[in-house]
């Protein structure tokens, strides 16, 4: 099995809890540039970010690893991620095809790149979001290796398109004990592929 | 398999060199004088970044990038995602291979597109082989490291260090494979003069063979094959 298993540890808060914790600790997700509203909102009164997802090939294309990642964030958040062939779209996903390179990038699961209004690129930062004053453009890399995978592989994969699309908006990895689908590690088999109460929150501070 | 647990987020430690065609790359220099800690990620100071999207960053000397990807708890699963264990050295610096950092020629941001991410690619002498059939020892194999040589986008092998080292084939040029390791965090361990071990990673599996003696490892690492 060349997927690892991995953590189990699980933290469960009441919602007071997380709610208290919220205040205090919801910057170490926002700080940093984000999506500006006039490139991505169209003066919606929500944030509407157009994905391109016409290169996510094999599994990764699947509509219960692709459709319903995207359904996660809609029903979720106010930024709306909604799922476009839209060629100009600035935010891309696409499964790993460099006719010059095999997928450099190890086993990981895909690789979140973005592109600040500086012009300078970044991947995504484990402990404090991208810097600078906007986002202008986004591509979420996925490995290839991952695209023969059968329907067992569906909810992590599913875990992974929704995790990075929250790279996008500029999350970043929080704590450890953080409940959070933008968490290292993962809790057991569970419906934990949905944003949780502090990313929600976060996203909402960012794009009021 | 429908009931196993995967975990698919989170892990590698990458750094630096990724903010790739901006010319701005900026190695980390303290990584080169610990690199057994380069794992930890960098933290950038408050000062540095901005929170408000309307004020121009500030020049950013360290950043640390991540990828998603699976993580490992235990010895086993680092061995069971590993085809090949040896015990080696790399005994040159290496070259430098800069690729497309996404691969593809129709972005719609020219930024993107151009963006590009260096690989290393090393020579890599092989003394004792744990697990792998096709790999002999007292062999050079290429042996590829994401970022250059100086930066710490992943840690690099020293060279001329003896390590333990969990890896998988990359890709094939000319008919002999690349290697790279399993693992960007948890896949090296360095063997000091004194045959005890130096872990490259904190998680915990592995930190907990730090100061043990390399047949320790070994010894584990056969029972889980």
């Amino acid at each position: 099995m060349k997927l690892g298993r991995v953590l189990c540890s699980i933290a469960v808060c009441s919602t007071m809890i997380i709610g208290m914790s919220l205040n205090v600790h919801a910057d170490e997700l926002v700080k940093g540039a984000r999506w500006s509203y006039c490139d991505v909102c169209n003066n919606q009164p929500r944030c509407l970010l157009d994905v391109n997802t016409d290169y996510m090939k094999g599994a990764w294309a699947a509509p219960r690893v692709k459709t319903l990642a995207f359904t996660r964030w809609v029903a979720t958040s106010n930024v709306r991620v909604r799922d476009t062939a839209y060629s100009a779209a600035k935010v891309r996903l696409q499964t790993y095809n460099n006719a010059n390179s095999k997928w450099p990038y190890g086993s990981a699961a895909a690789l979140t790149c973005l592109v600040n209004g500086n012009g300078k690129v970044f991947t995504t930062t484990p402990s404090a979001s991208v810097f600078g004053k906007k986002i202008t453009a986004a591509t979420i890399l996925f490995n290839p290796a991952y695209s023969n995978k059968g329907s067992d592989y569906e909810m992590p994969m599913r875990k992974v398109v929704v995790h990075e699309l929250g790279h996008v908006m500029n999350l970043a990895h929080p704590s450890a004990d953080r409940y959070s689908v933008m968490r290292g590690g993962i809790l057991p088999w569970n419906d934990y592929d949905k944003p949780r109460a502090f990313d929600i929150t976060c996203i909402r501070q960012m794009y009021k | 398999m429908k009931h196993k647990i995967y975990a698919l987020i989170l892990a590698a430690a990458v750094s630096a060199g990724m903010c790739g065609c901006s010319g701005n790359k900026k190695a980390d220099s303290s990584a080169s004088e610990n690199r057994f800690d380069a794992y930890n990620f960098s933290s950038v100071g408050d000062n540095e970044y901005n929170a408000s999207p309307d004020i121009e960053a500030k020049p950013v000397s360290k950043i640390c990038s991540s990828i998603d990807g699976p993580v490992y708890s235990t010895l086993k699963e680092l061995v069971d995602a590993s085809d090949y264990i040896v015990i080696g050295h790399a005994t040159d610096k290496g070259e430098v291979k800069n690729i497309s950092l996404t691969g593809e020629d129709s972005l719609p941001d020219k930024t993107m597109q151009e963006a590009t991410v260096p690989l290393t690619y090393r020579t890599l002498r092989v003394e004792k082989v744990i697990k792998g059939s096709s790999i002999s020892e007292n062999a050079d194999v290429s042996f590829m490291q994401l970022g250059e040589p100086e930066d710490s986008m992943e840690v690099k092998l020293e060279t001329g260090e003896d390590y333990v080292i969990f890896m998988n084939i990359y890709d094939d040029i000319d008919g002999k494979p690349v290697y790279q390791v399993s693992s960007f965090t948890d896949s090296t361990f360095r063997i000091k003069e004194d045959y005890s071990l130096l872990a490259g990673s904190k998680n915990e599996y592995c930190a907990r063979y730090d100061g043990l003696p390399l047949s320790t490892l070994v010894s584990d690492i056969e029972k889980e094959i």
